[in-house]
């Protein structure tokens, strides 16, 4: 059957999925279709999404995803190269499998198996991290969302090498909708890696991919959250991150958008307890017909709390980079510290670059600032390494790479960061392949 | 046959179109060095971006053979591979490109294009070690970026170090004295003395004397507003030490 995500043709009672699902469930499930009827689809209208349009995704039929397809044999193509991590693969949000040699208190497993098997688990979590009303979207994983990995660490518990997540969508036969949702959730003085890989598989139909990330880090704890969206040309890949981190914590994230026709990444970070901080990374590069929307959202809830945020994108002929950042600095936030960076290279006329920073801020003894810039590559450090007899392409791919350089140092050294700036490079050796075809 | 042989090469800005070169001829033949002299804004700079192809000039006559190929027909980077080596009167800082990053990709470019393998990592180590010692570049300068945070003087011995791995045929050394104090000078003075050679050109330009006693030129030239006004023997230095560029006012006019 196939829907248009316009009118969701279902009833309210046809909505829920698993037949054993917990009153608190169905109930959010819902709440969230009532706020996706109410709003529909967002356009340009909203302020939220003045430059992202889906208007594309009504010309396409999807289907949504029953969850019963497999790995196809898609050899990895576009995930990050991590033999050394723990890895758990994902079709279309399903885990397919855990992994196993888990360090004692550390529990990953598949949510629709807790939801049938132990939901009161997921009941202090599962839904707590947006207000949905704020975001349709987000509102429609609720409503829809089947499947997705739980990942548990216990108070205390360090993660002794990276989790490794390879999403993989899959749609052999046509465009589908999925709508994973993840949660991780670190109690007190926990510590872990949580690596995500998100692919297509080759010849896949158009997918629109609606991933809600709920994460939870508890006092003292620290999470670093790297990830890389490689989606396939036709990928529309839309996720919202919510993050709450208490008194101490830290949320270390750095997101790597190389591939997806639309993506648009929404992370709302809640400082929620003193000494809370969160330092947000990223980098992008588009081109032809591609658009990355960066929406960030630092909440300083309480006072004392830091903020970093520091995006960098290259735009390429016919790609289009947005960044919208935001941080809201309440009443009793006092002490906040808040940076906002976005910094654009334009490597081609035929590019586009939208920033909106905001700053919201009610509490008076805070040190805040924002700033954006857009820029090409500087000819004179172009002439000089032509000049030492490096071809011109080489000497372009170099200077992407070090304008992109104080971003990807948020990745720690070693098979991690090499893993990401092969991704760059694999992006970088596609535009040579394209201009020397030209 | 001459390494570099210049024919009444006219050059102007793109922007705008101000003739900067209004026929300069030379010839450097293999083994020779030859040192370029003359007043602020004469366009010494010019004739060496101009045979290095920097962009921003166009050649409005005249033409550029080196080892008896049309120079003006390559980009840059293939006149670099080619064997000419531009040492900059203002190198460039690149933020977040390593030395040894840079330095080897250049070596390797340059071994891709003459079909040879990559440079070994062990060889690549012990030269620019080598190099750096003799040239007195502390290795620490070496894992910086390419030229950023050096001083003026630290950035010339770079130029010379960069100039010692490539080992170019050709080495255009543009105002690589100034910034140097008086022991650094004699220390560039013998690295670039060490890249003379049988088969080697180099063309020195300088405002000081003093260099050209480290570095004998075979032929000194004045070049005066876009021309050259006179050319001799290393003589001709110590005249214009002495005498200045004012008797040449009428030659340029
Ligand atoms: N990119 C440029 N834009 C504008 N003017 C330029 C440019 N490059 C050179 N010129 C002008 O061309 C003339 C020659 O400049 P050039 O740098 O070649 O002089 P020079 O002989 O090297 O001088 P100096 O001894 O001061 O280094 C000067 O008048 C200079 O202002
Ligand atoms: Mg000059």
């Amino acid at each position: 059957m196939t829907e248009t995500l316009d009118l969701i043709p279902l009833a309210p009672d046809e909505v829920t999925l698993g037949v054993n699902e917990p009153a608190w469930l169905a109930d959010l499930r819902r709440a969230g279709l009532s706020v996706y009827r109410g709003q529909g689809l967002p356009t340009v209208r909203v302020e939220a999404w003045k430059y992202t349009s889906l208007a594309g995704l009504r010309k396409i039929d999807h289907v949504r995803d029953d969850g019963t397809l497999g790995l196809s044999d898609w050899g990895g193509r576009g995930a990050l190269d991590l033999p050394d991590a723990h890895t758990v693969t994902l079709v279309n949000g399903r885990p397919v499998g855990v992994p196993d040699a888990l360090p004692v208190g550390v529990r990953v497993a598949s949510l629709a198996h807790l939801l049938e098997t132990e939901p009161d688990l997921l009941t202090p979590y599962l839904g707590r991290g947006a207000d949905l009303s704020d975001t349709p979207m987000g509102a429609l994983n609720a409503a829809l969302m089947a499947d997705g990995l739980v990942v548990l660490v216990a108070p205390g518990v360090a993660l002794d090498r990276p989790l490794h997540m390879i999403s993989v969508t899959e749609a052999p036969d046509h465009a589908r909708h999925i709508h994973p949702r993840h949660l991780v959730v670190l109690g007190a003085g926990a510590d872990a890696t949580l690596v995500e890989s998100r692919v297509t598989a080759p010849g896949a139909a158009p997918t629109l991919t609606n991933m809600v990330t709920d994460m939870v880090v508890g006092e003292r704890a620290r999470l670093r959250h790297l990830s890389l969206a490689n989606g396939g040309a036709e990928a529309v890949d839309l996720g919202l991150t919510t993050v709450t981190v208490g008194a101490e914590a830290a949320y270390d994230a750095f997101t790597l958008t190389l591939g997806g026709r639309l993506v648009r990444h929404e992370g709302c970070v809640r400082l929620a307890g003193a000494g809370a901080e969160t330092r947000l990374r990223g980098a992008y590069g588009v081109r032809e017909a591609q658009h990355v929307d960066t929406t960030l959202r630092v909440d300083h809830a309480v006072a004392d709390t830091t903020s970093d945020q520091v995006f960098k994108g290259v735009v390429d002929a016919g790609g289009r980079g947005v960044f919208q950042g935001k941080t809201l600095v309440r009443r009793d936030a006092q002490r906040s510290d808040g940076g906002q960076l976005h910094k654009a290279l334009v490597l081609s006329r035929d590019a586009e670059v939208y920033t909106k920073p905001e700053l919201e801020i009610y509490a008076d003894d805070v040190k805040c600032g924002h700033g954006a810039t857009v820029g090409e590559l500087d000819a004179d450090q172009l002439f000089y390494l032509m000049a030492r007899g490096i071809t011109e392409a080489d000497a372009r791919a170099l200077l992407v790479e070090a304008f992109l350089d104080d971003v990807v140092e948020a990745v720690p050294e070693g098979a991690l960061r090499d893993a990401f700036l092969d991704a760059v490079r694999a992006w970088q050796a596609r535009r040579h392949a394209v201009t020397w075809q030209a | 046959m001459a390494l570099l042989e210049i024919t009444d090469l006219h050059a102007a800005l793109e922007d705008g179109g101000k003739p900067i070169l209004k026929g300069v001829s030379l010839t450097i033949r293999p083994g020779e060095v030859h040192a370029v002299m003359g007043p602020n804004g004469a366009g010494k700079s010019t004739l060496s971006n101009v045979i290095a192809g920097r962009p921003g000039f166009v050649v409005t006559g005249g033409s550029v053979t080196y080892d008896g190929q049309d120079l003006l027909a390559l980009d840059a980077d293939a006149r670099a591979r080619a064997g000419v080596f531009l040492a900059f009167q203002y190198p460039v800082e690149i933020p977040g490109v390593a030395t040894a990053t840079f330095l080897k990709t250049a070596i390797n470019a340059r071994r891709k294009a003459a079909g040879e393998p990559e440079i070994e990592a062990l060889e690549f180590l012990k030269r620019m070690k080598a190099n750096a010692k003799a040239l007195g570049v502390v290795e620490d300068m070496l894992k910086r970026p390419v030229n950023v945070g050096f001083s003026g003087g630290e950035k010339k011995r770079a130029e010379v170090l960069q100039m010692a791995m490539l080992e170019p045929r050709l080495c255009l050394l543009d105002e690589t004295d100034s910034g140097l104090d008086i022991d650094a000078l004699r220390v560039v003075a013998d690295g670039v003395n060490a890249l003379r050679g049988p088969d080697r050109g180099m063309l020195v330009i300088t405002h000081y004397q003093r260099l050209l006693d480290y570095i004998v030129p075979d032929v000194v030239h004045v070049l005066v507003d876009g021309r050259i006004v006179k050319s001799g023997d290393k003589a001709l230095a110590l005249d214009l030490e002495a005498h200045g560029y004012a008797q040449f006012a009428g030659a340029a006019a």
